[in-house]
């Protein structure tokens, strides 16, 4: 059987995460949800 | 400003990649390099090992189990004193470092390899003996292992043959004749006499004869469905009652082109064919062959082809038809044992099955071994086997690696089929572990400690690049799953194997970058890309 590992770095992830996030707030507001 | 957001978030993707690229670019030139190299790329990619690694410890640890990796070389000692010794008085920095490698001299590191050998003694389970007579019908499949189908008015005894091909060098006369004789009529089977003419006068005349074929049909009151794909063992036992020139009753007679048992469906297209080996069981000379009936099929039809080439001889003889699997007599004295075991073994090396213990006369076996990797199924390995049993205990069959789990538990079953006197008993084991044996390693790189760093300074001469630390992994296994394709194959009567998923281990682990030692300042990384990043998500998004 094979193992497949996936590295994470916190701070990556947490950039990405905030990117993430920002990007879903900008398309939210473009589309003018609220 | 949208040149200035632009700018900052390529600044920002900049410095992740140097970052990325200074660690893969700069490991030691030692045995760390591939599993640094391999570990740098895995921060944003996969990496795929071989085998399973063993479950991660909670704590955090070094990605490398090396000394701090340095730009240009290693800590690795040098072969006797480093350079300078006795005469340069190191620094702090390489004393920390190096300072192991005063007054040493290294010798060859042993490491471990050795090939596991199966020792006989190892465990035994399940051990049985014991007559069960016609139990292990219920193993296989359908009823085909019982003889009574094949009993019965409605049985067919037919016989064709093509003889008459015969060479005489001095005779005048070589014409055989076939005559099919309806008794006795002993295990539902029909006999068959061989005779020759008697013009011919039962004497040998010097010619040779060949080519002589006879052929022998077996039919089934009614078709026998195959569901499963099964292995069935039938055998012709031949009686010879009248040997009048035949000088050894059993050679030769299968030995020639051609001689195969058919097996056919009920429309008489063609299932298997099998070449059948003589053996001899209690004196007895039986002609048997295994094959394996594909599952979609049936079975009508059995047609026993014989041709003999060879001197001409005169003699009578009488076949019946044998379904070893039946529990039919097999020879006069014989007795139909079975014996099925099946028990659970754990191995982290290997399994393997040692031989059947024959505790009367030779024996006939037929049967499959079969090991299952786990208890749910997967890895399946079979082997099927038609053999003499010798009167030791000396057949080691090795169940391949891969077939079983090698931390879990793996189920080893049996099923056999004996003719002859037997009290029978399988050994099942596991090898040993296996023994260490010393092996020289390559002299490894010689860095930094080769030569004394002299000098006062106390720090801030070498700098260190960051070790990175993994966290625990958290796995995740799909599979494995064993697929069949039973109903397709019953459907469109194809024969598709079933295909074994070997699963996988799909894992996650946290990786910090570490701290970036320049010049006694301590960067870390981890703070750095978060910082940058920060700040550049700022910029491009807030400046505004």
């Amino acid at each position: 059987m094979q193992e497949v590992t996936f590295y994470m770095n916190p701070a990556i992830g947490v950039l990405a995460g905030a990117i993430a996030l920002i990007l879903t707030i900008r398309a939210l507001l473009k589309l003018k949800v609220w | 400003m949208g040149q200035v957001r632009r700018l900052s978030l390529s600044l920002f993707l900049a410095t992740l990649l140097v970052l990325f690229c200074l660690l893969s670019a700069t490991s030691p030139a030692r045995a760390g390099t591939d599993v640094r190299s391999t570990a740098a790329r895995g921060a944003c990619s996969l990496r795929a090992d071989e085998e399973i690694t063993p479950t991660a410890t909670s704590e955090w640890s070094p990605l490398f189990n090396t000394p701090t990796p340095m730009p240009t070389g290693s800590y690795n000692c040098p072969d006797g004193n480093p350079v300078g010794y006795g005469t340069v008085t190191p620094d702090a920095r390489w004393y920390i470092n190096c300072g192991q490698c005063l007054n040493r001299y290294v010798s060859p590191t042993p490491s471990a390899s050795a090939t596991p050998t199966p020792v006989i003694s190892g465990t035994v389970t399940p051990t049985a003996t014991g007559q069960v007579t016609g139990s292990l019908s219920a193993l296989y499949v359908g009823g085909w292992l019982d003889g009574d189908h094949w009993s019965g008015p409605g049985v067919s005894r037919s016989y064709n043959w093509s003889g008459q091909h015969c060479i005489p060098a001095e005779g005048s006369d070589c014409h055989w004749l076939l005559t099919p004789q309806e008794g006795p009529i002993s295990n539902h089977f029909g006999w068959w006499v061989m005779h020759p003419e008697s013009g011919w006068g039962g004497q040998p005349s010097g010619g040779y004869l060949y080519g002589d074929v006879w052929l022998a049909s077996f039919v089934r009151d009614n078709a026998y469905v195959v569901t499963e794909t099964t292995q069935i063992t039938v055998a012709l036992r031949e009686r010879v009652t009248s040997i009048a020139q035949r000088p050894d009753p059993f050679s030769n007679w299968w030995g020639g082109y051609g001689s195969q048992f058919n097996f056919l469906e009920s429309d008489n297209s063609f299932l298997s064919h099998g070449d059948p080996v003589y053996t001899t069981v209690n004196g007895e000379g039986f002609y048997h062959v295994v094959v394996t009936i594909p599952a979609g099929h049936n079975l009508k039809t059995i047609t026993v082809r014989g041709v003999w080439s060879g001197w001409p001889v005169a003699y009578t003889a009488e076949y019946d038809l044998q379904d070893w699997g039946s529990g039919l007599v097999c020879g006069s004295n014989g007795v139909m044992d079975g014996y099925a075991a099946q028990g659970y073994i754990t191995s982290t090396h290997g399994i393997y099955i040692a031989a059947l213990e024959p505790l009367g006369a030779l024996p006939i076996v037929t049967g499959t071994l079969r090991v299952l990797g786990d208890q749910d199924g997967f890895g399946l390995w079979q082997m099927s086997y038609s053999e003499v049993l010798s009167n030791s205990l000396t057949d080691i069959y090795d169940v391949p690696t891969g077939y079983y789990s090698t931390t879990g538990i793996g189920l080893v079953s049996a099923q056999f089929q004996v003719c002859g006197d037997l009290s029978a008993r399988i050994y099942t084991g596991t090898y040993p572990l296996p023994t260490p044996s010393p092996t020289p390693s390559p002299t490894p790189a010689v860095g930094v400690c080769g030569t004394i760093n002299s000098g006062v300074t106390t720090s801030g001469t070498l700098p260190a690049l960051p070790v990175p630390i993994v966290g625990p992994k958290t796995c995740l296994q799909i599979g494995p799953y064993n697929i069949g394709f039973d109903l397709i194959n019953s459907v469109t009567g194809w024969n598709i194997a079933p295909w074994i998923f070997p699963g996988i281990n799909l894992c996650f682990q946290s990786i910090y970058f570490g701290d970036l030692d320049l010049l006694g300042i301590k960067l870390s990384l981890d703070a750095l890309t978060l910082a940058f990043g920060a700040f550049a998500l700022i910029r491009h998004y807030w400046s505004a």
